[in-house]
């Protein structure tokens, strides 16, 4: 049951959607890959979650589809699962396809397209899965057009704190954390995620309980 | 006969005002119920509650003979929904719509949908938004269909539809609920629907339950009556559930014909049609 779910998201984030998320896919692959590196790829996997739950969003929220969807035999649970199901194989799908076009570029002696190191995946699986984990609640509750605002204040946000909290720290004190969180960076991230989403299923759980439609 | 829903004191508030206030009623196997009610009466609200789609503030819902809370799943494997406005994703084809649904089932039946396109005149590939708002309805109703649920609701299905479309949705509610076991229950407020298919009627108004009746009981307790106004005597205007004075005459609906007949000489009784009983409760 859960497969025709995860269908139903990947076909309306898809539907007449193909050309320009392609192009997005070039574009950053192309311009943010050339000139910033591996942050290219933590760029798009990150793109992609995001152009997912937002188109998925406005166009169920435009159909009502959750209606029809609610009075079928279909769990809220299953519901909110396969949400997560195709973040997750959105990103596990831009990781693969990424991976393929830089051993391509790497056969024909291009280094245009680094490699995805482990770490950078686990990085880039935490920031993933935190991303998902905040926005998904919000896009089952709120607006779209609110959602895109405090999406916005939530990078900047996130941003600022990182600034701020690196001004406080000694070097000193960075060095021993960037030391300690490399040593143990594989397990913190998937343990992380895990929490990430799992906290933010409940949330959307109750959230979905408790909505009226 | 069995009861495959019932509900009881359903209560429901919204923002302060009451929207649903003690409504209950039973829907019988093998009827088809019309679900009557002006605009805001709380057609919708009953129907949305009846499937746990809103949450009523007292009350409670058999379906089956069984409470939806604990037994969601296997009760709604049995129900067929069709919404007014379909709820369908605009941007897929019947086929994909198709894809979503049926895998919700377990008794789905593709060669039971396959015969309902046939019979709409729908193509698999066709995309939802390409279709017009009574196709979109006759999606809706193949997708209701196709799994031998025992119960249909229908939330004003032939609103908005032409009277060919109309005619052809309600053979096929009468050709369901022909089956063994199986029953309909449609809001309207076109109740010109209802005066050839339904078996019972339930009119909802301001959130209260007015009427619910077996059809044609309903119809032979009520009529219109017609006379010169100097016939109106105290007495006589309480004998009337609605009451239309004009020039020398009247014109209004009585639910006693007995006694009107008795108490009223020289007036003209005819058979109501049911949207004539409905206004005549609704403006009450």
């Amino acid at each position: 049951m859960i497969e025709a779910l995860i269908y139903k998201d990947i076909k309306l984030m898809f539907k007449d959607n193909t050309l320009l998320l392609a192009g997005q896919f070039l574009f950053v692959l192309i311009i943010i890959s050339t000139n910033l590196g591996i942050a290219g790829y933590s760029l798009l996997s990150a793109g992609i979650c995001w152009t997912y739950l937002m188109n998925v969003s406005s166009k169920e929220k435009a159909a009502k589809g959750n209606i029809l969807l609610l009075s079928t035999p279909y769990r809220k649970k299953e519901l909110i699962i396969a949400k997560y199901l195709t973040a997750y194989l959105l990103f596990i799908s831009t990781t693969l396809l990424y991976s393929g076009i830089s051993e391509i570029f790497k056969m024909i002696h291009v280094e245009l397209f680094p490699q995805i190191s482990c770490d950078v995946f686990f990085i880039t699986l935490l920031s993933v899965s935190l991303f998902v984990g905040i926005t998904l609640p919000m896009y089952l509750k709120l607006d779209d057009s609110i959602i895109k605002i405090v999406s916005s204040i939530m990078i900047l946000g996130t941003f600022i704190i990182g600034y701020v909290v690196f001004k406080q720290l000694s070097a000193q004190a960075i060095l021993e954390l960037m030391n300690w969180t490399n040593k143990y960076l594989g397990l913190l991230s998937i343990s992380i995620s895990i929490l990430a989403v799992i906290v933010s299923y409940i949330i959307s759980f109750t959230l979905m309980s408790k909505t009226e439609y | 006969m069995e009861y495959l829903l019932e509900v009881d004191g359903l209560n429901k508030t919204f923002k302060g005002k009451k929207a649903l206030d003690n409504v209950s009623f039973r829907i019988f196997e093998g009827c088809i119920t019309g679900f009557i009610g002006v605009n805001g009466a709380g057609k919708t609200t009953t129907i949305k509650s009846i499937l746990g789609l809103n949450f009523p503030d007292s009350g409670e819902i058999k379906i089956f003979g069984k409470c939806l809370k604990d037994n969601e799943k296997e009760i709604k494997d049995r129900i067929g929904i069709v919404f007014d406005n379909g709820y369908l994703y605009e941007d897929l084809s019947i086929e994909e719509m198709k894809k979503i649904i049926a895998p919700a089932y377990s008794r789905w039946d593709e060669n039971v949908f396959r015969s309902y396109l046939e019979r709409f005149n729908l193509e698999k590939k066709q995309k939802i938004k390409t279709l017009s708002k009574g196709m979109k309805m006759k999606c809706a109703l193949a997708l209701a269909l196709s799994h031998h649920a025992d119960l249909l609701i229908m939330d004003e299905p032939t609103s908005g539809l032409d009277p060919k479309i109309r005619k052809q949705l309600l053979e096929i509610i009468k050709e369901f609920v022909s089956e063994d076991g199986k029953s309909a229950f449609f809001s309207t407020h076109i109740t010109n629907d209802l005066e050839k298919t339904a078996d019972q009627i339930i009119m909802l108004d301001q959130g209260k339950i007015l009427i619910d009746e077996d059809k044609d009981v309903l119809l032979e307790k009520h009529a219109l009556v017609k006379g010169d106004k100097s016939l109106l005597t105290h007495d006589c205007r309480k004998l009337f559930v609605s009451l239309e004075e004009k020039g020398f005459g009247f014109e209004g609906l009585t639910n006693n014909r007995a006694a009107v007949r008795n108490s009223m000489k020289d007036i003209i009784m005819e058979k109501p049609l049911i949207e004539d009983i409905m206004i005549a409760y609704a403006g009450r």
